[in-house]
């Protein structure tokens, strides 16, 4: 019975990779490949520069790093609300704890202008 | 059968088409934005055509050929200017001389082209990277964090960010002299820091913008005040309209210019188009920007002027002027937004004064200064150009400010001597 779902399984694997090598493979015969003049950025006739690969500034930055703080915070409450009643005091310190140490994020977020969208 | 039913269906549906616009192809490109054959794009790699429409300067020529190879092929490419066609396309391209006619022939040729009667045409580029790998090893090229030169092209060296203060990468790049952000013909290199435009030098000044014929003829001879205004409505709609365009709002832009050819005297402006839209103009990015301070604004003419409460207008020196009670409309606040209400304000203006004009049946007195739509006009002193001006209004805004505030302005100077000459007049 074992051998007979993993058979079934094995199947099932060779059916998806082989319908994805199809799917990668054949319709690519009858494609050609994009030229380099149509690689390049458009700009009117301009050209670049430099190379695109710069580091710039992303302005939605703090507040992701927000967000994540926020969620993080949910992930841990809702295990920790099926604990508190048996826990009692503990659990409440601990919680206590942790949400001292997410203020601090929070406060920092503030400092450095999370609120605010630009 | 079915395959023929849905090849006829098809080839109804208008054919996206990349404008190139040169000198005096102002007037193809809105026959092309009028033909419902076509579709114009914003992009040549959204395109199945090219049209060509007006005289390319001669350094701009590889400019072309490299917007011609970013149209995807199998391509078409029309003609329709004075200049000869390149050697390369003499084969595939098709002229066309009648503007009018412009879409439709695209369409035509396309739908030759998908049918396999029409072959497409040549790559006028080579097919080889632009600027090919010349990085030691993997990676970037350089050495730890920056430096090389990938792919030909320097990495970007960090430098103090305008906004904050950071140390980020500037990317450098020239845009123009095609695209549809800018007037034909201008290009500029543009320094941006992420969004923020931290540099805009001026590589080549905007194609001279050629204007009405009525306005060169008022030069000459007294033409109809009516036919004047209704003129000047339709170059400040069809200003309106780009600016609708840039903003996202094509479908009412395009309706804008469907109005802007069958103006009649006496019609409000708020019947071609929904007030709120043109109100909403206010709220875009970059509409209270753009305003021209100190010893640059005495240099700014006719619409811009008066945007900024300059009430400087050569129809306050004509008696036929005078005679329907004219008074120039002004705005105080000088910014892009100000610029675009002063267009609305002028082009509903024009058709009030294009009515009573039109009654009195008034002809205008020429006394050697016509007031065009981008500005007063004279034998001896044409609107000049001001693409200089831009560098102080655009440095520090970020980018979609900066299309705003290019959108606002008559940067182009405007063409005179040779329209005067082809025209038969002059002195």
């Amino acid at each position: 019975m074992e051998l007979k779902q993993l058979l079934v399984l094995l199947l099932v694997v060779i059916i998806t990779a082989g319908f994805g090598f199809w799917v990668q493979h054949v319709p690519g015969e009858s494609k050609k490949s994009i030229p380099w003049p149509q690689r390049a950025p458009f700009l009117g006739g301009g050209q670049p520069d430099t190379h695109a690969w710069s580091r710039f500034h992303i302005r939605y930055y703090p507040m992701t790093l927000l967000l994540i703080a926020f969620e993080m915070e949910m992930m841990f409450m809702y295990p920790w609300a099926v604990v508190y009643v048996s826990e009692g005091i503990k659990a409440l310190a601990e919680m206590g704890m942790f949400l001292g140490i997410l203020s601090i994020g929070i406060l920092y977020g503030w400092r450095e202008g999370a609120f605010k969208w630009q | 059968m079915a395959v023929t039913w849905l090849r006829r269906l098809a080839n109804q549906a208008p054919v996206p088409v990349f404008p190139v616009v040169g000198i005096a192809g102002e007037a193809a490109l809105e026959a092309l934005y009028l033909s419902p054959a076509v579709t114009v794009v914003q992009s040549p790699k959204r395109a199945r055509a090219l049209a060509v429409m007006g005289s390319i300067d001669y350094r701009d020529q590889q400019a072309l050929r490299r917007v011609h190879g970013q149209v995807p092929a199998p391509r078409v490419t029309a003609w329709c200017s004075a200049m000869a066609v390149p050697q390369e396309l003499s084969g595939s391209a098709i002229v066309v001389d009648a503007t009018d006619q412009l879409g439709q022939q695209i369409q035509q040729a396309v739908h030759s082209l998908d049918a396999g009667q029409q072959s497409s045409d040549p790559n006028l580029c080579p097919d080889q990277p632009p600027a090919p790998w010349k990085g030691v090893g993997d990676g970037h090229g350089g050495e730890g964090m920056m430096g090389g030169k990938p792919y030909g092209r320097p990495m970007a060296m960090p430098e103090d960010d305008l906004r904050d203060g950071l140390q980020l990468d500037p990317l450098v790049f020239s845009i123009g002299p095609f695209s549809p952000l800018l007037p034909p013909g201008m290009a500029a290199k543009v320094t941006l820091h992420g969004d923020v435009i931290a540099g805009w030098e001026v590589l080549s000044r905007p194609y001279e913008l050629t204007l009405p014929a009525v306005f060169y003829q008022a030069l000459e001879q007294p033409v109809a005040v009516a036919d004047l205004e209704l003129a000047r409505a339709a170059f400040h709609i069809r200003r309106l309209a780009a600016a609708l365009q840039l903003n996202g709002l094509g479908a009412h832009a395009r309706r804008l210019r469907h109005h802007a050819v069958e103006l009649k005297p006496g019609q409000s402006i708020d019947d071609l188009v929904n007030a709120r839209v043109l109100q909403s103009l206010r709220w875009v990015a970059g509409a209270g920007k753009g305003i021209v301070h100190d010893e640059n604004w005495i240099r700014l003419r006719g619409p811009a002027a008066r945007a900024g409460g300059d009430a400087r207008d050569a129809r306050l020196n004509d008696p036929a002027y005078v005679a329907l009670g004219f008074e120039p409309v002004v705005q105080k606040q000088g910014s892009c937004a100000a610029r675009w209400k002063q267009w609305r304000d002028e082009a509903g203006q024009a058709l009030t004064l294009a009515a009573a004009a039109a009654k009195a049946r008034a002809m205008s007195s020429p006394s050697g200064a016509v007031e065009s739509p981008v500005g007063e006009l004279t034998k001896s002193t044409p609107p000049v150009d001001i693409s200089d001006l831009m560098p102080s209004l655009l440095v520090g805004l970020e980018w979609s400010e900066a299309m705003s505030v290019l959108a606002s302005f008559d940067m182009a100077a405007v063409r005179y001597t040779d329209v005067i000459q082809l025209q038969g007049g002059g002195e």
